[in-house]
């Protein structure tokens, strides 16, 4: 296992580009492929390219935000203290592995954003913690396992297509209906494959960590970043009116307030679930409330804007991505050929796969689900196969290759301070881990 | 005079000027009393409104960090800022400093778009600063910022002018109230260039007429200047493996500005698209791509650009939330009724003026400020038989004119620059001063 690990890590350590120049390679493949495969022009192509560009920039935005949001809520004095009092408890290397990865996969169930940005924020810590101990940690490891929720994230209270098809009104009710979450995330199965990955993942991921000699920690770049935060004080040496209203902590009280009021009114008058402007609400709200004055959160969330730079960046491309993808029908016919060599049973398990294909191209679940969804519904009635469980085969098989697309690593990445190469090979491997259990879980299901 | 009246203005600002953000939530607080206490709104419904509203502009923060993030990596490119540098030499003493940043911003918020207007003058604006004092010319960095942001005044009566393109679009929300209402009745018309022009002409030397004396001056400031520091430091690693030689492969752009370049062609060419923020951000990323030495050196650039995004993605929901609750509450309404009240077929243009200006201090996007005063606007040109076109584009000058004084819109041009909003508002608020004239007598001419 060790000597499978370290050819793994090597493998990518050697081959594994920047996450943008994957998006940039993933372009030109299906550029490629529309116009071999698809029989789309040259022109055609890069006409859906062109106009599925700036499709994501809302959802853009919103993950943008969590990631920046949640960032400075990290590093307010207090949650600063409470991160680094948890991290403190971490005795072992170990202990180091598990924790992260616990934290990490319990999250992303919550929210797979919230699981992100937790994961990455306690990789860090842990790893600071760590090197100042003298504890033996591998940080790319320690990164790794922060990354490793994302993939259950789909089977939790944020997954998109379980919720979509709940949702009155969602755009395939007219084939399917609405699917309850009775029948999809809250299954027996469902609960239990997830909580098997929960459970075991994290051992699996800490039996990874190399020798002590051969261990690298936390970059001491990243190190000194933190002390940076942590003595960057804001400017209150000028004595004006101005500036007393600037560090005024009433400002933040009165936000506070309302901000409440209205988390309240969300949660309990109208008992909506959590989404992503409500992650992000809530971030907001308490990180003005654990910070000093209206400018200390300001300056809070001008450190961490340098995390959002390459996402803001790639995102375009993705969606450029599934633009082609859609347009020239070559996803159609991605989704078709497993159709096609698919029966009742087995149909669960091609859409696993063929989701998992289709994820590598479009990261984002409810722009998968956009693409694949009517198809793999299609079919499910055509062929008399089970809906709900093919929807969540397509869930599935989303959030399994999310472990070795860098686009979805690139806000842990950001905040942890590391190359994508460093992390993927260990992630590799707990794709190898997690892929039998998904199979093997469709497969009980099938045959219950 | 105009010495003792700029030096008031700057300290005043300098003095009672807060933060953009602490801006944004007196604004919020403002809107939200006045919304409980002048309108039949509960609070725990205006509480709702405030709330729901947030993140209402979302796609368009997007838009607007990514003009800022791509057209400062574009500017960061070593062919741009060989051009930049060298234009930004030719201006040898401070007067010429000045002229030449305010006429860009002008200019380029007229003919292109107020975005890319801003980002063009910070740009020049931070690339003279810089020259200036490498070279020991003594210009003063706030001023020439302010100046950077000054153009801004025109934007909307230049070719991406929200309200004047908006009614002149076949199926506006207001159609069946007064029709289209073409370009040539707007836009086009000699009196709107005329008023462009004079702005143009005389705003360039109003600004330079402010500079200090030369001991006052205050250079780029060396925090600003670490940025270009760090861009020199962003190193090329690890080039023996194939995924590094991958990262540093300058081939790797050629496909993509190709199909950027073919895309651009069918956007621009045979669908007629005109300038919009996207075709812009599209245009900055491929030539951005184009000018740099690889894929993971162009990522670089945006990185290091990132910091800017900050700000302006903590306030751009603050303001969605304001124009909620502006709207929603009805207070919208009840300001520009009030002014309605008091206005003849005669003053109308110069009351809608007004409320315009006002309006937009709590609703700085112009499409949703027409949204909400459009149709009471244009209600009451019909009914007192007042020039609509005029008092749709006395609209837009309340608009463009308040925007001055408005710290929010100046936040890419502080964020590219490195200044505070107390740092150039002074010289703003004499601009504003000074476009108001021009303005108003403007109006007073056509009615």
């Amino acid at each position: 296992m060790g000597r499978f690990t370290n050819s793994i890590v090597v493998f990518f350590e050697r081959w594994m580009p920047d996450a943008f120049v994957v998006a940039v390679g993933l372009s030109a493949l299906t550029f490629v492929l529309a116009i071999t495969t698809a029989g789309a022009t040259p022109v055609e192509t890069i006409t859906a390219w062109g106009d599925g560009f700036w499709n994501l920039l809302t959802f853009t935005s919103q993950v943008v935000l969590t990631l920046l949001l949640g960032y400075a809520l990290a590093y307010t004095p207090p949650m600063q203290r409470a991160l680094k009092k948890a991290a403190g408890t971490v005795k072992s290397a170990r202990g180091a592995y598990l924790t992260v990865a616990f934290i990490s996969c319990g999250t992303a169930l919550f929210s797979w954003a919230l699981g992100l940005v937790a994961g990455a924020v306690m990789a860090r810590t842990v790893g600071a913690v760590a090197r100042d101990r003298g504890i033996a940690v591998h940080y790319p490891l320690l990164v790794a396992c922060a990354y490793a929720g994302i993939v259950i994230w789909h089977q939790g209270l944020s997954a998109s297509i379980g919720l979509a098809i709940a949702t009155p009104g969602h755009f395939l009710e007219n084939s399917i209906g609405i699917v309850t979450t009775s029948q999809t995330l809250f299954t027996a199965w469902n609960i239990v494959t997830a909580l098997v990955i929960l459970l075991t993942l994290p051992f699996v991921m800490a039996y990874l960590r190399p020798q002590d000699s051969a261990c690298r920690p936390l970059p001491a770049s990243v190190a000194a970043e933190d002390e940076n935060a942590a003595i960057e004080d804001v400017d209150t040496a000028r004595d004006t009116p101005a500036s007393k209203l600037e560090n005024s902590k009433a400002l933040n009280y009165l936000f506070v307030l309302v901000g409440v009021v209205f988390l309240f009114i969300e949660f309990v008058q109208r008992g909506n679930g959590l989404n992503l402007n409500l992650l992000n609400f809530t971030f907001l709200v308490i990180g003005v409330a654990l910070s000093r004055s209206p400018i200390h959160y300001l300056a809070l969330i001008v450190n961490a804007a340098k995390v959002v730079g390459p996402f803001l960046l790639q995102y375009p491309f993705y969606a450029g991505i599934a633009g082609m993808m859609a347009d020239t029908g070559l996803a159609r016919m991605v989704v078709d050929l497993f159709v096609q060599i698919s029966t009742a049973e087995t149909l669960p398990i091609t859409t696993f796969f063929s989701g998992a294909i289709l994820n590598l191209f479009i990261p984002s679940g409810g722009g998968q689900w956009v693409v694949q969804g009517p198809i793999a519904m299609q079919s499910a009635i055509e062929l008399g196969a089970d809906v709900p469980l093919t929807a969540m085969a397509v869930s599935f098989g989303d959030q399994w290759t999310n472990l070795i697309q860098p686009l979805i690593a690139i806000p842990v990445l950001a905040i942890a301070g590391l190359h994508v190469r460093d992390i993927m090979g260990y992630c590799a491997v707990a794709l190898l881990y997690t892929g039998p259990i998904f199979i093997v879980s469709l497969l009980i299901k099938i045959y219950m | 005079m105009l010495a003792k009246l700029t030096n008031g203005l700057v300290s005043l600002f300098d003095r009672w000027m807060p933060d953009a953000l602490v801006v944004a939530l007196i604004l919020t607080a403002i809107t939200f009393i006045s919304g409980i206490a002048l309108t039949d709104t509960g609070p725990m419904e205006a509480v709702s409104i405030w709330g729901d509203s947030l993140w209402n502009l979302l796609e368009f923060t997007n838009q607007t960090i990514l003009i800022i993030l791509l057209g400062y990596a574009l500017a960061q490119t070593s062919p741009m800022q060989r051009l930049l540098r060298g234009a930004a030499s030719m201006a040898t003493s401070p007067a010429s400093a000045y002229i030449t940043v305010t006429a860009v911003s002008v200019l380029s918020s007229f003919f292109a778009s107020g975005g890319f207007g801003l980002v063009a003058g910070a740009i020049v604006a931070r690339t003279v600063g810089i020259v200036a004092r490498e070279r020991g010319i003594p210009v003063h960095y706030p001023l020439l910022v302010a100046c950077a942001y000054s153009g801004f005044v025109v934007w909307h009566q230049g070719l991406s002018a929200t309200i004047p393109l908006a009614i002149a679009t076949p199926g506006h929300f207001l159609e069946d109230l007064v029709g289209l209402i073409p370009s040539s009745e707007t836009l086009l018309t000699p009196w709107n260039f005329a008023v462009v022009g004079a702005v143009f002409i005389s705003l360039p030397f109003v600004m330079a007429r402010l500079r200090p004396t030369d001991i006052d001056c205050k250079t780029i400031p060396a925090s600003s200047l670490a940025m270009e520091a760090a861009q020199q430091e962003t190193e090329v690693h690890g080039k023996d493996t194939p995924a590094g030689r991958l990262e540093n492969a300058r081939w790797l752009n050629f496909p993509i500005i190709a199909a950027g370049v073919v895309f651009l062609y069918v956007q621009i060419f045979e669908r007629g698209t005109g300038l919009n923020l996207n075709i812009i951000n599209f245009t900055f990323l491929i030539l951005g791509i184009a000018l740099s030495r690889s894929p993971v050196h162009y990522l670089g650039l945006v990185m290091n650009a990132a910091k800017m995004a900050g700000p302006f993605l903590l306030q751009y929901p603050l303001y969605a939330g304001i124009a909620g609750l502006i709207a929603d509450t009805g207070i919208a309404r009840m300001i520009i009724d009030v002014f309605v009240q008091i206005s003849s077929a005669t003053t109308l243009p110069i009351t809608s003026f007004f409320s315009g200006a006002i309006l937009n201090l709590f609703i700085p996007s112009a499409g949703g400020q027409w949204a909400v005063q459009g149709p009471i606007a244009m209600q009451a040109a019909i009914e007192l038989g007042a020039d609509v076109p005029l008092t749709a584009m006395a609209v837009a000058f309340g608009d463009q004119w308040t925007n001055l004084i408005h710290p929010f819109l100046a936040i890419p041009v502080l964020a590219i620059t490195g200044l505070h909003a107390r740092d150039i508002m002074g010289y703003c608020a004499v601009a504003f001063l000074f476009t108001g004239v021009i303005f108003l007598g403007a109006l007073l001419i056509l009615i």
